[in-house]
């Protein structure tokens, strides 16, 4: 049987050989009361191991990776990472969207409002809700019922957006102190829904944080 | 381009609102990491449960979860390629330690227990992450040594007491083979192994995580 040390040192030299090494391979090599120190021993190696000098066919592979597809798209455009997070967590969760949005509408207090409560979640998922509009609330109810963590969950909204959303102007001084700013920003409050008009489902989904 | 560079271009870039250099910046450090993450992530023993790991028809779902969660949580300002090493192992990890909680609370809803709360909280999976922010914080101080190659690795090298076990693992984090390290140094490739293995168990030790 191989010593424990030498199946280690074979997985640093396959790393570092740029081959790609599969852990449980590996792992599968020691005995199960060994396992999880070899598993520990190759964490840590991992933390400070060099990265390999792969060749272009290693690469490409690499690239063809959906985890690498998707993590690049994520900054590819626009949007935020809600599209490409929620449906998998929900999907992991075993929850239907309608699911989801009667657990989040109980968590709110938003019963008979389910209906709406859907609509807004199926926004998130298709980005085509201003993150920063999503109230802690809604991000800390929808986080315990997809079971992650609601500031991960901001964060992911945040994430791939990178363009800072214009602040509210401040009307001060004559009307010649005007800046462009200040007149896009009114020329925006006009052609958005008034928040007078909002009820509580709009105020939580777009009402900001 | 060696990785260092690529962590200091997008963190320039990101910095300078460049969106397209960052971009192609990311993009690079993420097909450079994926092997990185998908190997903790099937290495990943829960904390105080060995026994429970990420199914492995779940590896590459967690991979991708884990490597959006780098990019959500670095903040790569002044970083060295060390510290991004480190901190992508820790995220990765993290990301595995979320995924088994919320199987588990699903476990316990589906078994009619009381509906758990997810709290979620993002404390350390170990001192592991700890002891890394201390030295990170530490060594941004120290404007010379962000630039590191090695950097988090060069801060604790010095704390082997082992003469031995310190070159051995300077050579492999450079990525030289157990081989040409027993003849650069003099030793059979037994004796390499076996200096790897402490020196690596060493280091898990100065860095919090106990061995099990």
């Amino acid at each position: 049987m191989t010593h424990p040390d030498q199946i280690l040192s074979e997985f640093i030299d396959a790393w570092n050989a740029g081959r790609r090494p599969d852990v449980d391979e590996y792992l599968g090599r020691v005995p199960d009361e060994q396992q999880a120190e070899l598993a520990e021993e190759i964490t840590t190696f991992l933390a400070f191991a060099p990265t390999p000098a792969y060749d272009e066919a290693a690469l490409g592979a690499l690239r063809a990776e959906p985890a690498v597809a998707a993590a690049t798209r994520a900054l590819a455009g626009e949007s935020s990472q809600w599209p490409a997070l929620l449906p998998r967590l929900r999907e992991r969760a075993g929850l239907s969207l309608t699911d989801v949005a009667r657990r989040v509408a109980g968590a709110l207090g938003l019963a008979g409002r389910e209906e709406k409560t859907e609509r807004y979640l199926a926004d998130m998922e298709r980005d085509a809700l201003d993150p920063s509009g999503v109230s802690r609330r809604v991000l800390d109810a929808l986080a315990r019922v997809l079971g992650t963590d609601a500031t991960d969950l901001g964060s992911a909204g945040d994430a791939g957006g990178w363009a800072a959303r214009p602040a509210p102007a401040l009307l001060r001084g004559d009307a010649e102190d005007l800046q462009v700013s200040d007149l896009e920003a009114l020329a925006d409050a006009i052609t958005t829904d008034s928040p007078v008009a909002w009820d509580e489902v709009d105020e939580l989904f777009r009402g900001g944080r | 381009m060696s990785d260092e560079q690529l962590v200091v271009l997008f963190a320039r870039a990101r910095d300078a609102g460049d969106r397209a250099r960052a971009r192609a910046a990311w993009e690079l450090l993420v097909v450079r990491s994926h092997d990185r993450v998908r190997a903790v992530v099937k290495a990943f023993r829960f904390p105080g449960h060995p026994s429970v790991t990420i199914p492995r028809d779940e590896v590459d779902d967690v991979t991708q979860d884990a490597l959006l969660r780098v990019l959500r949580k670095l903040t790569l300002r002044g970083s060295s390629i060390g510290e991004f090493r480190a901190a992508v192992v820790t995220v990765a990890r993290f990301q595995c330690q979320d995924h088994c909680r919320a199987a588990m609370s699903r476990d316990k809803l589906l078994a009619g227990s009381i509906e758990e709360t997810y709290a979620g909280e993002e404390g350390p999976v170990s001192r592991f992450d700890a002891a890394l922010g201390r030295l990170a914080g530490a060594r941004r101080d120290r404007e010379e040594a962000a630039r590191d190659e090695l950097g988090l690795l060069r801060d604790l090298l010095p704390e082997l007491t082992s003469d031995d076990q310190r070159a051995v693992l300077r050579m492999t984090m450079e990525g030289h083979s157990s081989r040409e390290t027993a003849e650069r140094l003099g030793f059979t490739p037994a004796n390499v192994d076996q200096l790897r293995k402490r020196g690596i168990d060493n280091l898990r030790r100065m860095l919090g995580d106990d061995a099990p």
